[in-house]
């Protein structure tokens, strides 16, 4: 049976126990948010020895089931001050399963300044000295330690970001090819990673028996129909692993809701040269990777390797979000600049969406011109030096804006929005002013009914169905974190009615229960009646559902406003 | 009449038709409904999932008028 690995950061010190019977069916999501609410006083400063830092793979995380490795992570944001999850792809996730580890939680916080690292193998536990390893950038961090302790071990690590607890910070981990391109990056996570004096956790799996499942030949007959399900949709068999996620530049800009010039107009004039079409066109003619997944085993390979005019590597994990935030966002138009972005970001350890969104605002308050990306990128430079604008920066978009006397800020409960406009994808703007995790697309992604067609359609622009329709997929999104599945997965499953048993028949497999599809809804919204619960106890009230201002400006081409009601908002919530 | 036609994604291969200028513009006598431009162009309407006119979902028989803006999508998704 998995067990729960506890880590006490002050006094060096670790331990295992058996899941309490409340946290043995849970996983991933479920089980970090479950804890955080259990264990974690809401009231307190996230930064201080009372937060806790877990990551938990998703349920199904370990098995042979296509696209289940992803990882959970868990703590109070230090940027919104409520709860968070964090979702991320990598190698950590898998091998933590196949070591029996359902949840490893960071806990207190080291009175000194010594920094450690944690190695996690079959039969040992070590934490390590890691001082001299301080400062190292988060790529050179995972090539210093597969030297170490071999290649394609398990590394989620910090960058500099993280060490000085920016609000920004993210945690980076390895993906199959040892660059640092798969992110935990929203909600400043990296920023408690830091205040517990943890650069880095290597997971090695080595000479770990395969995951035991309950009934192995059922579990391989879904799991079989289930990646034919995934491979035959459209979506996610041909249009992500050709273009990537940036495949969503034109539609968005041609549905008028790609937010240009700080959310100005839903237009960019240049979406075509930072497009998925240029991306995929520069990677076939230059060298680099058009597809490849960011954990074993997944089907679906949305994730590629992006090079320079001369051949050089440039990053890795280039997503639609990155580009739309330093790209349409800034006014900029440059796709390998913001591809030199991306990988700083990835290097020193902040969130793409929060930075790239917050140089945007930089260029509202005047620091530097609109679509400079030379500016931008010496800017960018600055975070994690301990120069102070640096650190502004990668406190993030409400910090910078307040710190340049800026009155339209995109952010909700602090966190900056992401790359579709409130006014024109209305369902995904429920999703960013209810979800308990700040503005957030993944947590209840609209834009399938409201853009794409996906799962049926529902009118943008209009108010009606949205809230429904935005609550549903907060439900099914939950889940989803919660079996460790890739959240790309729900565009077969939202067009498909068997995708949703065959997510329950692996679970019933691998576990040896007798769950229905009804108990997968239950369960999505029980992890978000603890996520709002905790947020209740620190302190959100319904002002802290609102969408900024800013949103109430007509939003050209459709010229829409945003222009829900708390009471309309509050029905998101209601279970 | 003049209609301005972007195809996307897979689509794009279609756009080397003779009909359709290099900057995007296709001259066709109206009336006209978003299905018969994709029947000039020979692009397979079963290959087209969305259609925007002027940025607004639109169907295969939706009438096209002068200075429209169209766009051709096939099935994707990302986020
Ligand atoms: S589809 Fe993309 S994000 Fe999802 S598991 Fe595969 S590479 Fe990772």
């Amino acid at each position: 049976m998995s067990r729960i690995l506890r880590i006490n950061t002050r006094e060096k010190r670790y331990s295992f126990e058996s899941p309490s019977p409340e946290l043995q069916a849970l996983g991933g999501r479920a089980l970090t948010s479950k804890m955080i609410l259990n264990e974690v006083p809401a009231t307190c400063h996230p930064l201080s020895q009372f937060n806790k830092l877990i990551f938990a793979p998703g349920l199904l995380s370990g098995t042979p089931a296509a696209n289940s490795g992803r990882l959970s992570i868990g703590a109070k944001s230090p940027l919104t001050g409520g709860i968070k999850e964090s979702n991320t792809g990598g190698l950590v996730s898998q091998k933590l399963a196949r070591l029996g580890i359902k949840a490893l939680v960071l806990e207190d916080k080291p009175i000194d300044d010594a920094y450690s690292i944690i190695v996690i193998k079959k039969d040992s536990v070590e934490i390590l000295p890691a001082d001299d390893y301080l400062g190292t950038t988060n790529g050179d961090m995972i090539a210093k330690l597969w030297e170490r302790f071999g290649k394609r071990v398990g590394v989620a690590s910090i960058g500099p970001a993280g060490e000085q607890r920016l609000t920004g910070a993210s945690i980076q981990f390895a993906d199959p090819k040892g660059h640092p391109g798969r992110a935990a990056g929203r909600g400043g996570l990296g920023a408690v990673m830091g205040s517990k004096k943890i650069k880095a956790i290597v997971v090695d799996d080595g000479g770990a028996d395969k995951l035991t499942l309950h009934d192995p030949d059922a579990f391989k007959a879904a799991n079989q129909k289930w990646a034919d399900l995934l491979r035959n949709h459209p979506v996610s068999g041909q249009g992500l692993p050709a273009y990537g996620t940036a495949v969503l530049v034109n539609v968005i800009n041609e549905a008028g809701a790609l937010p240009t010039q700080n959310f100005r107009s839903g237009r960019f004039e240049f979406a075509g040269d930072i497009s998925g079409e240029t991306l995929a066109a520069n990677i076939e003619q230059r060298g680099g990777i058009v597809s490849e997944g960011c954990h074993p085993g997944c089907v679906i390979r949305c994730s590629q390797v992006y090079h320079d005019k001369d051949n050089n590597y440039l990053t890795s994990g280039f997503e639609y979000e990155t580009i739309w935030a330093f790209g349409a966002h800034c006014m900029i138009k440059d796709l390998d600049d913001i591809a030199r972005m991306d990988r700083l970001c990835d290097d020193v350890g902040v969130d793409t969406i929060e930075t790239g969104v917050t140089i945007g605002v930089a260029m509202e308050g005047g620091l530097i011109p609109w679509g400079d990306s030379k500016a931008a990128i010496e800017l960018l430079k600055k975070v994690g030096t301990g120069d102070p604008m640096g650190k502004i920066i990668g406190n993030g978009a409400a910090f910078t804006g307040q710190a340049l006397g800026v009155d339209r800020v995109p952010v909700v409960k602090k966190q900056a929005l992401p790359a579709y406009d409130p006014r024109a994808v209305k369902a995904v703007g429920v999703t960013y002013a209810t979800t308990p995790m700040g503005a957030d697309h993944t947590a209840g992604y609209g834009v399938c009914q409201n853009i794409l067609n996906v799962g049926g359609t529902i009118d943008p622009l209009k108010k009606e169905h949205n809230v429904e329709i935005s609550k549903d997929l907060q439900i099914a999104t939950a889940a989803i974190d919660a079996a460790g599945l890739c959240l790309f997965v729900a565009f077969p499953v939202l067009d498909h009615a068997e995708g949703l048993q065959l997510i329950v028949d692996m679970l019933n497999a691998q576990y040896g229960l007798s769950l229905g599809a009804s108990d997968v809804v239950q369960l999505g919204i029980s992890i978000l009646k603890d996520e709002h619960e905790f947020n209740r106890l620190a302190g959100f009230t319904a002002k802290d559902d609102r969408l900024p201002d800013m949103f109430k400006e007509v939003f050209p081409p459709h010229n829409t406003t945003w222009d829900f009601t708390d009471d309309e908002l509050m029905k998101a919530k209601t279970f | 009449m003049r209609v301005e036609l972007k195809v996307f994604a897979s689509l794009a291969k279609y756009a080397a038709h003779p009909l359709l200028s290099a900057d995007g513009v296709v001259e066709l006598p109206s009336p006209v409904s978003v299905g018969q431009i994709a029947d000039a162009l020979n692009i397979p309407r079963k290959e087209i999932k969305l259609i925007f006119l002027n940025g607004i979902h639109a169907q295969i028989d939706t009438a096209v008028k002068d200075g429209d803006r169209v766009g051709f999508f096939p099935p994707i998704g990302g986020g």
